[in-house]
């Protein structure tokens, strides 16, 4: 006798092969990019995509009832997947008219003609003046000294927010826009201030933070690497290097410098200290006396310790990073002429420039324009900072391309993943930085 | 028009929705696939063909592929085990008559319903160093328990003690085997002086072999093709650590704009998952068929 429902080895054979072929070649079909808005109606269409959400509903609200001759729609996309998006709805045909890029972006995008030229417009923009900029926009948005894009913010690095309460306490000096040492303080004095601002409970474990660095923070080792004389690569324009330089001389050093505030030093926040309350929530613990970031103004403002912001250390010449986050007109698109209206008006007229500047710095033409609207002294001293850091680095000559080049985001895995092996133990900082240099060096030229 | 003509006619005009979706959406991208990896193709500019240029430096040139194959073998041979034992152990257990069965089974099951990705960020939380549950329970027993996602030698253990997790769907799988066995062949047992242990080894386990295999086949296939949990919990990392194939694969394609290479790692894929079921088949004589016995006794 037997079951109710016999399963035959046959029938069972057959009904799992097809199962299994089933999720096997499942595995090979990728999901398809979303499909486009219907086509043009009067007024003319302006599709603008980014990925700042809400934060920029005020702004194109605003630039929407300055500019009734557009029907502007306001297109946001999650961070996550931005990447992804850019390039297949550029492929698809169906990209926004106007697009808002990162250094990293662009770097790999523009090369791929994303970009529409704006050489034609920025000339024929009779209220634009070209010394204005804080860095010229073929530089900062360009490729090969063509302008794609107009950046929106000055090109700030990272800089090290301070709480001074624990600098004051440890009998240190914060050396802040007009201190005498504002441009002058270098490696030794940042390790000195975090020695001497780092305590530790009897079991060794921390009860204060010299420096939350992010195990080495992006900005933060182009910065020790510029300043100390080194660069990444054999074409400091980063456009076409046709080798890396990760082990010269002067970038082992940096990393090395970097590196040593966790394991020689012991003064930085670890991995595991930043999983639970981040870099930002443990500076605003008021346990961190230093902590290497963007412009976290926003979040200094919910601080209850008095705090300032200082420059990275220097050593050889003040550095800086240009290319930054920009607006780029959509080369396919058949609305070039209303996409630069608007990133023009975002990016060099005061009235789009205060609407973004609230929820970003200091926007990268005219900068010292909008030092007047600053809502206190604090965020003043703030975009001051900025600014002059900027200008020193462009005297100094150091103020290079933040993004490393249209394999930038390989590059920075690789980096990653070795420096995650340094800080475990298992590779010094030569070890790493020559590994990073063997898989570096193939994917460039 | 015949009325044979007619109704074959109408069976194939009721089965075009079908057949255009399977043609459009999976025979097109799959063949679009194979000639992708074929050709430099960066999804911006046309493809070029380079012939088998990607298959050559994914196993010449590229360390990392290696690294994803070894990192996703260890998790294959680690996690299918595991699922498909814990998986059939509790479904042992709930086909027991006990009170409240029903909300036991679901609670089991529950798991399996949940967003992977809000599961993931749980896991972010159950084993974080400091605040998390488990080194809190160990610190209870004077064990400093280690950096679970963030240190290298234990990130990949970490992700493999994630995926018990997922045991309820097999559970549910195996409970429907359990409960097709005959009770008669319990009746058998009995008889013959068979007692729990017995009643398992001669009549539970083998009348539900096939639903082991089921299980474990298609365990092997989503252990090969994991991504949710390595994707949010740790992107690969700490220093490639957790580096699955899919997520080396999605990183190609989606990151670096290497479609080309991405659709070779796909095709590499479907042909390891493709051994992998041929050798599981294979080995399959030890799985029992009760209506190919039926047939050998008539």
């Amino acid at each position: 006798m037997i079951g109710k429902f016999p399963m035959s080895r046959r029938r069972f054979l057959s009904v799992t092969g097809l199962t299994v072929a089933g999720s096997a070649l499942a595995a090979c079909v990728a999901p398809m990019a979303p499909a486009a808005d219907d086509a043009a109606m009067a007024p003319e269409p302006l599709r603008i995509t980014h990925w700042w959400g809400e934060a920029f509903d005020n702004a194109m609200a605003a630039f929407a009832e300055q500019h009734p001759q557009y029907d502007v729609a306001n297109e946001p996309a999650p961070w996550d997947g931005y990447h992804t998006k850019i390039p297949t709805t550029v492929a698809a045909g169906t990209a926004a008219d106007v697009m808002f890029m990162n250094a990293g972006q662009f770097m790999e995008l523009l090369p791929q003609g994303v970009g529409a030229d704006l050489t034609e417009h920025l000339n024929g923009d009779p209220a634009l003046d070209a010394n204005l900029w804080a860095i010229d926009p073929a530089l900062d948005t360009g490729w090969e000294g063509v302008a794609y894009g107009l950046p929106q913010w000055h090109p700030d690095s990272a800089n090290l927010w301070v709480n001074k309460d624990l600098m004051s306490e440890a009998g240190i000096e914060t050396p802040e826009w007009g201190h005498d040492d504002f441009m002058t303080w270098n490696w030794n004095d940042l390790v000195e201030a975090t020695v001497a601002t780092t305590k530790r409970m009897d079991d060794g474990s921390f009860e204060q933070w010299g420096i939350a660095l992010g195990r080495l923070h992006s900005s933060a080792y182009r910065d020790m690497v510029w300043t100390n004389g080194g660069e990444f690569f054999d074409d400091t324009t980063h456009e076409r290097p046709t080798e890396s330089l990760f082990t010269d001389p002067e970038v082992v050093e940096a990393f090395q410098y970097l590196v040593d505030f966790e394991l020689k030093h012991n003064v930085g926040t670890r991995p595991d200290d930043e999983a639970v309350i981040g870099p930002d929530g443990s500076y605003l613990s008021g346990k961190v006396a230093i902590t290497w970031n963007w412009n976290i103004y926003g979040v200094m403002k919910q601080a209850n310790f008095d705090w300032g912001i200082i420059t990275p250390p220097f050593q050889q010449g003040r550095a800086n990073k240009y290319g930054g986050n920009s607006w780029v007109v959509n080369s396919a698109s058949d609305h070039q002429d209303a996409g630069y209206e608007f990133i023009s008006w975002a990016a060099t007229k005061l009235e789009g420039q205060k609407q973004f500047v609230a929820v970003g710095t200091v926007p990268a033409y005219n900068p010292h324009g909008i030092i007047p609207e600053a809502e206190s002294e604090a965020q003043s001293n703030v975009w001051k900072l900025i600014i002059a850091r900027q200008e020193a680095a462009i005297e100094d000559g150091v103020a290079r391309a933040y993004s490393l080049g249209p394999h930038g985001t390989e590059i920075e895995d690789i980096l990653n993943a070795e420096i995650a092996l340094i800080f475990n133990g298992d590779r010094s900082v030569e070890e790493a930085l020559a590994n990073v240099k063997a898989q570096a060096d193939p994917l460039l030229g | 028009m015949s009325m044979r003509l007619r109704e074959e006619l109408e069976a194939y005009l009721f089965l075009l929705p079908w057949i255009l979706g399977f043609l459009i959406f999976l025979v097109g991208p799959l063949a679009a696939s194979l000639y992708f990896s074929l050709a430099d193709y960066n999804i911006l500019q046309p493809p070029k063909l380079v012939g088998l240029a990607n298959y050559q430096t994914m196993f010449a040139d590229d360390p990392l592929f290696l690294k994803s194959l070894r990192i996703t073998a260890i998790y294959t041979f680690a996690s299918v085990p595991l699922i498909v034992t814990l998986g059939y152990l509790v479904a042992l257990l709930l086909n027991q008559k006990v009170r409240g069965l029903a909300v036991w089974r679901t609670i089991f099951y529950l798991p399996a319903v949940v967003s992977g990705v809000a599961v993931a960020v749980m896991w972010v939380w159950v084993f974080d160093p400091d605040g998390g549950i488990v080194n809190n329970l160990l610190r209870l027993v004077g064990i400093e328990g280690p950096a679970w996602f963030t240190d290298p030698d234990w990130a990949l253990t970490t992700l493999i003690l994630t995926s018990l997790w997922g045991i309820g769907g097999g559970m549910v799988v195996y409970l429907a085997g359990m409960q097709g066995v005959p009770t008669h062949l319990y009746e058998a047992c009995e008889l013959d002086g068979g007692g729990t242990w017995n009643r398992f080894r001669h009549v539970t386990l083998p009348m539900t072999t096939p639903v082991i295999f089921f299980n474990l086949l298609i365990g092997i296939i989503g252990s090969w093709q994991v991504f949710t949990n390595a994707f949010v919990i740790t992107n690969g990392g700490p220093a490639n650590a957790t580096l699955f194939y899919v997520l080396f694969l999605y990183r190609q394609g989606w990151k670096y704009h290497k479609m080309g290479y991405a659709s070779a790692l796909a095709w590499v894929l479907f042909f390891i998952i493709l051994i992998f079921t041929i050798v599981v088949f294979k080995t399959s004589g030890w799985v029992y068929y009760e209506s190919d016995q039926a047939d050998q006794s008539k």
